[in-house]
């Protein structure tokens, strides 16, 4: 959706009506003409994630490259998952900056976030959701642990921000809750017009290209193939919409709305997207966690006296780099935890983690400097033959976007870049 | 099979004896033999390349990715024909079979294939343009289509263009129509982008307030909550431009409750405190204005000059503002570490929109006189569908607007049909048939069955005309041109947009297709403010201007790079462009002018004194200067650097291709590249001399480095420099810089003399302007096929090269002035033919 209308804030709920409308069309989904071909290959999922407030490097980086390396102070939470996941070093989006403006940029790798005049671009996401996405009820589902949906990791093609849902308890009630008749019929309605506009429009083109010559024949035909399957894709949302919801041996989740609730929000939407990829509700799931609306950041383990923006800038002082290092530790827990919960869901004899590519990182290498280079990345999952710790050098970072475009392909997405992309990522083969 | 048989053993035989025909002898070969001689001169190509090419061109080493044992000589494929096309180019330039090879074909071999092969491919390629065309039907850029829309329904600030997919550039732009695609994605974004231009166009709701908001400075909350300020009496003293971390000067409270155009109305001017007092100053400052349409974006506006010192006159601009959005400013003369100036605010107006007429144009365009009225429950129709809102629905806590305000028909039938007839007409381009009407006017009955509003059903009709195959592709019709569609070339061409009224009138009274009309009304649309579109976008892409924001440098560096100065660099080249056309400056202006497009900004950088303020205008070069030309416009340096270092390779290889026209083939598979030494320790040119000397490396790199060597005189951002700027070698600067204290180095000295491939040596950039000035009719000649790509949406064939150089030859008594090249191009049969 063109930018200049979504987002004022009285309007914001006919803005997230509107944005699912732009989904429908925008987001549209690849269709497979059998059903038995869809049953027989296996679903390939994503799920991205962004922390906004940095990784400490030296807590996070392990020395050795490949597979024996030694595990880190928050590696080792993650020890569990050693030979199923990638840790990262010396990438970077290129020509991503801005300190903490770059969070805009992670998926999208749109250069120059912080500048005037700055345009985002489409997400990776919102690209693998054109094609896989009609596959689900849903073609993408953008998250958000934070306070205020501002910012988010998702943008659609005209660069704009797909509003990240912040409460758990709406996302279950949008994955799981029947909607009103109301709205099911509004939203039919609204695909109905699209396809009677195409009827039109195939009906109008046919008779076109038996009044042109063979070469422009060509280009109406490629035009009336085109509409054709529009047309089937609305079809099948169609039929989504009149499907009813999964239903799930779970119950509504609270939500954590206080300041201060970071791995609480953290495990309740971890817990949403495990749902929302075990009922294969969606295939495809960015979350964003928010450093701003967690000032004094609330751990079972210890009292933190500082906002979590305030300690990143440490200025490697002992008594911050403590507690932020708390903070951290907690974060990989409750991302431990996610893994595990994947992996205990089992699918057509693999698990859920087997089928899922799992991005974890930061857009800030180093919050204290607030520097966008050597950013702590870590690629976990299925699907790849993974290296333990592939590095890339320091002074010249390798584009993250090449790993972008391997899991694009991992995902079926056969796309020949993805932003600024020079290929897949090198030293990263499917499994 | 038979026929096929004796005719290979006659090409065999015949083939020596062909061999042996001299040129003046051919026209005597009767008609019967001339098909013989045809599949001979395939023949004859087949033997030469045998012998000279297939060495390194064949189906194992492909040498430059060509493979000529896989030739089709019927060119049914556009690679055929492209390397078909080389292989002559090659041949009879001599730069093939290369000098290191043994051997080489004689002087009267070369020229004997090259005048078989310019045979062959002019008698193939007209063949196949007389039977098909020189190009396809075409489909709207994004550029067009945005363009189409803006002027279809009067919306100057419509921006749609980003629903849709980029297209793809081919032979330097991105309107080529055998490259161009369609997919499911594209038509889910062309039924996207419709519903939402319609609701931007039709607008039901009564006419909005015009709106006067009125407020001290002091008022404003941005000015309030900031620190770098100073509140006196009345006055607020900004004393920085916020860091690119703050958000800019925004005025809160300014928030535009429909989208259309305000003015804006300040009394302001820049200063300077000594001790809470005024002191009186010389300095010129410049706001940047923008439209704020979310957290992190901003839609650039527009620019005004402060005065200096305290003045009642206030400044005023003009915005195009989208509802919802906030105006912002920047000091484009000040930085985050700027301390001692000031910019004084001491009252801000907005007032608005500035509406013409009510319902605006568009609405009326799609609705006739129909009435408007609100929905109510009780009527026999369903509640309007949800729609893009270009007004606040809620004003405020008492007021609002309903989003209930729909169109109404007595006659929906008869209403339909006329409306839905007269869009058609405007938006398809050409007459439209009554029967043409129906399938759309069958969509609005059965919306309206279906209970839908007549101002919904008939959007669903409008939708189907915005995405359908008359409006999104250019239709063309066979051999010459008719008048529409002549019309819509033209149109296309100079205004990247639909024709207007004027042309749709003389395509209808079939006097366009005249030469005199044509020249008319080329001249007419040039100077049309609509020619900006095309300068710009043909600049854009022909020397890629469109990536000038790509990178940014390093502010370490270059201290001196803001905003502002990428802003005014970018102008420069648009309007440069722009003055070319409307005075009809010859091509060698491309190189070398006696003046300059400039404001204060660019001035600065160029070292050039006395130009104030923020409107660029031409000045007059100064005697010892080393600008003129786009070479030496800070924009042009800007694109073919990469933010901290120059190369010469990527310019000369700018230079080359972009004004020279000469193709340059892509560098051979793992060849690398030279990265600069950013420490500071080697120069870039000692680095390269190192490549150059290796034997594979120096055939191209003779003819693309000398042009890059004498840009080394310029820095990334455009400013004259003797010596590299390094961040570790070299001399300390002391220096303040926007109020920043510099940090770079300055290192070792810049040499930017070299030779030509031609064996031409220079010292510096004045001297190569000589150069380049001895040949304009290259210059002319590359900047015409520019042209003629983008203007027919196709490549320049091998069979086009003639009329190319007609178009040359006739602009030579105007000095191969840009406006009489495409008064030429306007009139050539390439043109007017499909």
């Amino acid at each position: 959706m063109s930018k200049d209308t979504f987002w004022i804030r009285p309007r914001a709920i006919s803005r997230r009506t509107a944005l699912k409308g732009a989904g429908v069309f925008l987001a549209l989904p690849f269709l497979d003409a059998m059903a038995d071909k869809s049953l027989r290959e296996t679903p390939r999922r994503m799920v991205a994630i962004c922390t906004d407030q940095g990784i400490i490097p030296w807590n996070f980086f392990p020395e050795k490259k490949g597979m024996d390396y030694e595990p880190t102070r928050y590696l080792n939470h993650l020890a569990e998952h050693k030979n199923d996941m990638t840790v990262l070093s010396g990438v970077a989006l290129p020509d991503v900056d801005g300190g903490h403006h770059a969070d805009i940029a992670f998926l999208t790798g749109a250069a120059h976030p912080s500048r005037a005049g700055f345009k985002n671009t489409v997400s990776l996401d919102v690209v693998a959701a054109e094609h896989i996405g009609v596959k689900t009820r849903f073609p993408n589902l953008p998250l958000l642990v934070g306070r205020e949906n501002k910012r988010g990791l998702s943008f659609t093609r005209s660069g704009v921000m797909i509003p990240p849902e912040k409460r758990a308890s709406k996302v279950f009630k949008r994955l799981f809750v029947q909607g009103s008749e109301k709205d099911i019929q509004a939203q039919l309605a609204r695909l109905q017009e699209g396809r009677s506009i195409l009827d039109v429009l195939v009906e109008k083109s046919k008779k076109l290209s038996d009044k042109v010559g063979k070469a422009d024949k060509e280009k109406i035909e490629q035009y009336t193939q085109s509409v054709r399957e529009a047309e089937i894709r609305l079809q099948k949302m169609q039929a989504w919409e009149k499907k009813p919801k999964p239903q799930v041996n779970a119950k509504m989740p609270q939500d954590y709305t206080e300041n201060g609730y970071l791995i609480d929000r953290s495990t309740v939407m971890y817990e949403m997207a495990k749902l929302a990829l075990e009922t294969d509700s969606t295939r495809l799931i960015t979350i964003f966690i928010e450093g701003d609306y967690n000032p004094k950041v609330k751990l079972p383990t210890q009292e933190i006296k500082m906002g979590w923006h305030e300690l990143t800038h440490h200025g490697k002082r002992k008594e911050k780099l403590a507690q932020l290092g708390a903070i951290e530790d907690a974060q990989f827990k409750v991302f431990d935890k996610f893994l595990n919960d994947l992996k205990s869901v089992k699918e057509g004899g693999e698990s859920l983690f087997d089928r899922t590519a799992v991005l974890y990182g930061t857009n800030m290498g180093d919050a204290n400097r607030h520097s966008n280079d050597n950013l702590p990345y870590l690629l976990a999952g299925g699907g790849f033959k993974h290296k333990g710790h592939l590095a890339f050098s320091k002074k010249n970072n390798y584009p993250l976007t090449n790993l972008y475009l391997s899991v694009l392909h991992r995902l079926g997405v056969e796309v020949d870049s993805f932003s600024s992309s020079t290929g897949t990522m090198s030293g990263l083969d499917f499994s | 099979m038979k026929v096929i048989c004796v005719l290979a053993a006659l090409v065999i035989g015949l083939t020596v004896a062909f061999v042996n025909i001299k040129p003046e002898e051919k026209s005597i070969v009767s008609e019967q033999q001339s098909v013989e001689v045809k599949v001979n001169s395939v023949a004859h190509i087949k033997e030469f390349v045998d012998k000279f090419c297939t060495d390194c061109h064949d189906e194992d080493i492909q040498k430059g990715g060509v493979d000529l044992t896989a030739i089709n000589f019927d060119m049914t494929t556009a690679v055929d024909e492209e390397i078909l096309t080389k292989v002559y180019d090659q041949v009879e330039s001599g730069t093939m079979p290369p000098k290191k090879k043994k051997k080489q074909p004689q002087q009267e071999e070369r020229d004997r294939l090259s005048m078989i092969l310019s045979d062959h491919l002019k008698d193939k390629l007209k063949t196949k343009h007389e039977t098909v065309g020189r190009t396809v039907i075409r489909r709207l850029t994004r550029e067009e289509y945005e363009n189409t829309l803006k002027d279809l329904f009067d919306l100057p600030d419509l921006e749609v263009k980003e629903f849709l997919p980029p297209d793809q550039k081919k032979h330097g732009f991105d309107n080529v129509a055998h490259n161009q695609t369609l997919s499911h994605v594209q038509i889910a974004r062309y039924l996207d982008a419709a519903d939402f231009v319609l609701d931007s166009a039709m607008n039901p709701q009564p006419r909005p307030a015009y709106l006067k908001l009125d407020k001290k400075a002091k008022e404003i909350r941005r000015f309030q909550i900031t620190n770098d300020k100073k509140i006196i009496d009345e006055t607020v003293y900004l004393t920085r431009q916020p860091n690119s971390a703050q958000t800019p000067w925004r005025l809160d409270g300014y928030n535009v409750p429909f989208s259309g155009r305000y003015k804006i109305t300040m009394w302001a001017y820049g200063t300077k405190l000594k001790d809470d007092e005024e002191v009186s100053v010389d300095d010129q400052h410049v706001l940047m204005f923008y439209g704020n349409p979310s957290k992190n974006e901003l839609r650039k506006k527009g620019n005004i000059d402060l005065p200096s010192n305290k003045t009642d006159k206030p400044v005023e601009i003009e915005l195009d503002l989208h509802v919802g959005e906030t105006p912002l400013f920047q000091i484009a003369t000040m930085s985050d570490r700027t301390y001692g100036p000031a910019i004084a605010v001491e009252r801000v107006i907005m007032e608005g929109p500035m509406l013409t007429s009510w319902p605006p144009a568009g609405h009326k365009l799609l609705f006739g006189d129909l009435k408007s009225v609100e929905w109510k429950k009780d009527m026999d129709v369903k509640q309007p569908l949800k729609r893009h809102l270009n007004y606040k629905h809620v004003r405020s806590q008492k007021e609002r607007i309903s989003a209930n305000w729909m169109v109404v028909s007595d006659k929906p039938e008869s209403d339909a049909r006329r409306l839905l007839h007269n869009f058609m007409a405007k938006a398809f381009r050409r007459p439209v048939a009554p029967q043409e009407v129906e399938p759309y006017l069958s969509l609005v009955n059965a919306r309206l069955k279906d209970k839908y509003c007549f101002h919904d059903s008939m959007k669903s009709a409008y939708k189907a005309i915005l995405c359908s195959p008359d409006f999104i592709f250019l239709k063309e019709n066979f051999g010459e041109l008719n008048d529409y569609a002549l019309a819509s070339r033209l149109s296309y061409f100079l205004w990247k947009s639909m024709p207007d009224e004027t042309l749709m009138n003389l395509a209808a009274q079939g006097k366009l297709k005249e030469p005199k009309t044509i020249k008319e009304q080329t001249e007419r649309m040039l100077s049309d403010y609509k020619a900006k579109r095309f300068t710009h976008s043909f600049v854009d892409q022909w020397l890629e201007l469109e990536d000038i924001n790509l990178t940014f440098p390093d502010s370490n560096l270059y201290p001196e790079f803001n905003d502002w100065v990428l802003d005014s660099m970018a102008r420069e080249t648009y309007t440069f462009f722009e003055k070319m056309v409307q005075d009809n400056l010859g091509a060698s202006h491309l190189v070398d002018s006696d003046f300059l497009m400039l404001n204060q900004r660019l001035a600065e950088l160029y070292e050039i004194d006395g130009v104030r303020g923020d409107k660029i205008r031409p000045v007059k070069i100064p005697q010892d200067s080393v600008r003129g030309g786009l070479l030496t416009q800070a924009s042009i340096l800007k694109i073919t650097a990469n933010g901290t270092t120059t190369s010469p390779v990527i310019r000369g290889a700018w230079i080359t291709e972009n004004i020279m026209g000469k193709h340059i083939p892509p560098p051979p598979p793992n060849a690398g590249s030279v990265e600069p030494d950013t420490r500071g320790a080697t120069t870039i040119r000692e680095l390269l001399d190192q490549h150059r000397n290796n034997e594979s490396c120096k055939g191209c790199h003779k003819l693309i480095d000398p042009p890059g060597f004498v840009l080394e005189s310029f820095d990334v951002m455009g400013a004259y420099r003797n010596k590299y700027r390094s961040m570790e070698k070299g001399m300390k600067v002391k220096k303040k810089i926007l109020g920043k204290d510099t940090k770079y180095r300055l290192g070792l000295d810049v040499d930017a003399s070299g030779m030509t491939l031609e064996g031409k040596s220079f010292k510096d950039v004045n001297d190569f302007r000589k150069i380049l000035l001895n040949d304009k009719k290259s210059l002319a000649k590359n900047i015409t096929n520019k042209l003629l790509v983008f203007g027919t949406a196709a490549q320049v064939h091998f069979n086009d090269r003639q009329v190319v150089n007609t178009i040359v030859e006739n602009s030579r008594s105007k000095d191969f002035g840009i406006r009489s090249i495409i008064h030429e191009i306007v009139q050539s049969k390439i043109f007017r033919r499909k």
